[in-house]
């Protein structure tokens, strides 16, 4: 990188990174780095010291760090006793964006680094999901400052955090089928115990997990207690055989759990009973693979990547990772099982696209909105644009406006009123699109981009257009 | 005075207790720490039942082995395995 390029980024403090005053994260420019303060070094460095941090960077399970001059970042790291750098992911995601899968094995991680670092006499000061990030299917950790000694006998600070963001909202989904994400998503801090508590027939509450972690957790909460005053402030004892317990217990749990769906969601099926068949698929596939390896995009967001068959087409054809996006539970936890077994880059997130996670949190800025977030190479929108004109109503204009706007190039499918899928979409309403056709999508297209290339893939019209922005230049590249 | 010196001692402990907590940010909240100290006391009592369990265990696998033993230390001496 040219000096003159470091000397011009500029430094800024990540908004989503204040809530404990061990440290925080600081942009400068395109690098990640983080502070520790004084009030945290003992801590850093005992747990530095247990070798611990190597171990789990080593296994994939904490993201890499390393020590830099507190002088790269100039004022920011005043006070600061050390200056740490972490690799800059590709995208952060976050809880309610998650599938049920990645919510699940993100709480295995979160337990797992609990367990492990009792063994080294290590703690963690919270159980926020937050602090996992996905690297494809693979849930990794990448709060280094929540490590903390374990003092013997102190109570899981972390363990209401953990229910309500781990285990509540993944009883949602096992217990009633309900997907936590709208929930999370208006409550960022989880799903709280009384309130989940308040859903469950009394046949549940009879579970003994059930009834420690959620209903007596949730019915207690507003007592005032001296006791719990008192174990907080280290005058009672929480036997490290307890604490063991009780993680070993919500772990042999949390692996257990399944969605209750009653039966298959819409499109878990689609990708035997689509209309597509055989050579159409495979021209669609190719179609991708060419744009993808002739554009050399790296990173890729497939949105409505159902269960990641052109997510996969991409990655073959030259991308570094891509983030798939769906509305379909059904579909993504299927996307998220294949990522994680075939150990595929590729990162499957839930998605209403008439509705993408807006900017919220403290100041509207802790937590990003998706546009904020967008910075892939490409996109991709295959068999999607009908449900979001045709279904959702929205102007075709304002499709492809919404889609040329989240990567510089791209490929869209256009999907014809001849085709059965839409024929189906319109079978019980009205034909109010009179401008949905093809000739329509082009010059919508025009407006925004060049068509460098097109083709027909299946014998009822569908057509994909792979487009380049007027101002495209590839964002990762440079 | 001795008196003294187990104040100061309970002190130095209290005070040690204390340091557990000294960098927590978050509020654990009263509903999960009152589930843990339950816990804690079924964990405890648990630990006591297993106890008096094994005792109870070895007491009755003794007498039942002395009375083994009594009729049959004669001819086998690896029988205790």
């Amino acid at each position: 990188m040219p000096a003159e390029f470091l000397a011009a980024a500029e430094v800024r403090a990540e908004p989503g990174s204040f809530r404990d005053p061990s440290g925080r994260i600081f942009w400068l420019g395109e690098r990640v780095l983080r502070t520790v303060m004084p009030q945290a070094v003992a801590d850093f460095d005992y747990v530095e010291s247990t070798g611990i941090v190597t171990a789990l960077i080593k296994k994939g399970m904490l993201i890499d760090q390393a020590r830099r001059p507190a002088s790269l970042i100039g004022e920011a790291a005043a006070g600061a006793a050390y200056v740490l750098e972490h690799p800059k992911l590709d995208f952060i995601s976050y809880p309610y964006e998650w599938s049920f899968r990645a919510l699940q094995s993100a709480a295995l991680l979160q337990l797992d680094l609990y367990l492990e670092g009792l063994q080294h006499g290590v703690t963690l000061s919270d159980a926020t999901a937050y602090n996992i990030q996905f690297d494809g299917a693979r849930p990794v950790f990448i709060d280094r400052l929540s490590f903390r000694r374990y003092v013997d006998g102190q109570f899981w600070l972390g363990h209401r955090q953990f229910c309500e963001q781990f285990l509540n909202p993944l009883l949602l989904r096992s217990m009633f089928g309900i997907p936590h994400n709208a929930w999370y998503r208006g409550s960022p801090e989880g799903i709280g115990a009384a309130e989940l508590s308040a859903l469950l027939p009394l046949r549940r509450k009879l579970s003994w997990r059930v009834l420690t972690n959620v209903v007596m957790q949730g019915s207690l909460q507003k007592t005032r207690s001296s006791d719990a005053q008192k174990a907080v402030a280290g005058k009672l004892r929480f036997p490290k055989p307890a604490f063991v317990r009780l993680l070993t217990g919500l772990r042999t749990w949390i692996a257990a759990l399944h969605p209750a769906d009653r039966q298959p969601t819409t499109w878990q099926e689609y990708a035997r009973q689509n209309s597509y068949r055989g050579t159409e698929a495979e021209a669609k596939r190719n179609f991708v693979a060419r744009f993808v390896s002739d554009s050399r995009a790296r990173t890729v967001w497939d949105i409505g990547c159902n269960t990641g068959d052109y997510s996969v087409a991409a990655l073959q054809a030259g991308a570094r990772a891509v983030i798939g996006f769906d509305f379909d539970q059904g579909a993504l936890d299927l996307a998220f099982d294949r990522a994680r077994s075939e150990n595929l880059a590729f990162t499957p997130l839930f998605l209403d696209v008439t509705n993408p996670a807006p900017d919220q949190g403290w100041g509207q800025a802790e937590r990003r909105g998706l546009q904020g977030r967008a910075r892939a190479d490409a996109v991709l929108a295959l068999a999607l644009i009908h449900h979001v004109a045709i279904s959702k109503n929205v102007p075709l204009d304002g499709v492809v406006s919404w889609l040329t706007g989240m990567a510089p190039r791209g490929v869209i499918e256009f999907v014809p009123k001849t085709d059965p899928m839409v024929v189906e979409l319109l079978r019980m309403r009205e034909d109010i699109f009179p401008h949905y056709d093809e000739e329509h999508f082009v010059s919508c297209l025009q407006e925004r981009a060049r068509i460098v290339a097109s083709e027909t893939v299946s014998a009822s019209g569908r057509k994909l257009f792979a487009f380049e922005r007027a101002d495209n230049h590839l964002s990762g590249s440079n | 005075m001795p008196r003294k010196r187990v104040i100061l001692i309970w002190l130095a402990v209290q005070l040690a207790g204390f340091s557990a907590a000294a960098h927590a940010y978050l509020d654990p909240g009263t509903g999960s720490i009152l589930v843990q100290s339950l816990l804690a006391g079924i964990a405890g009592a648990a630990a006591v039942v297993s106890l008096y369990w094994q005792r109870l265990k070895t007491f009755l696998t003794n007498r039942r082995k002395d009375s083994h033993d009594a009729r049959s230390s004669a001819t086998s001496p690896d029988n205790d395995a």
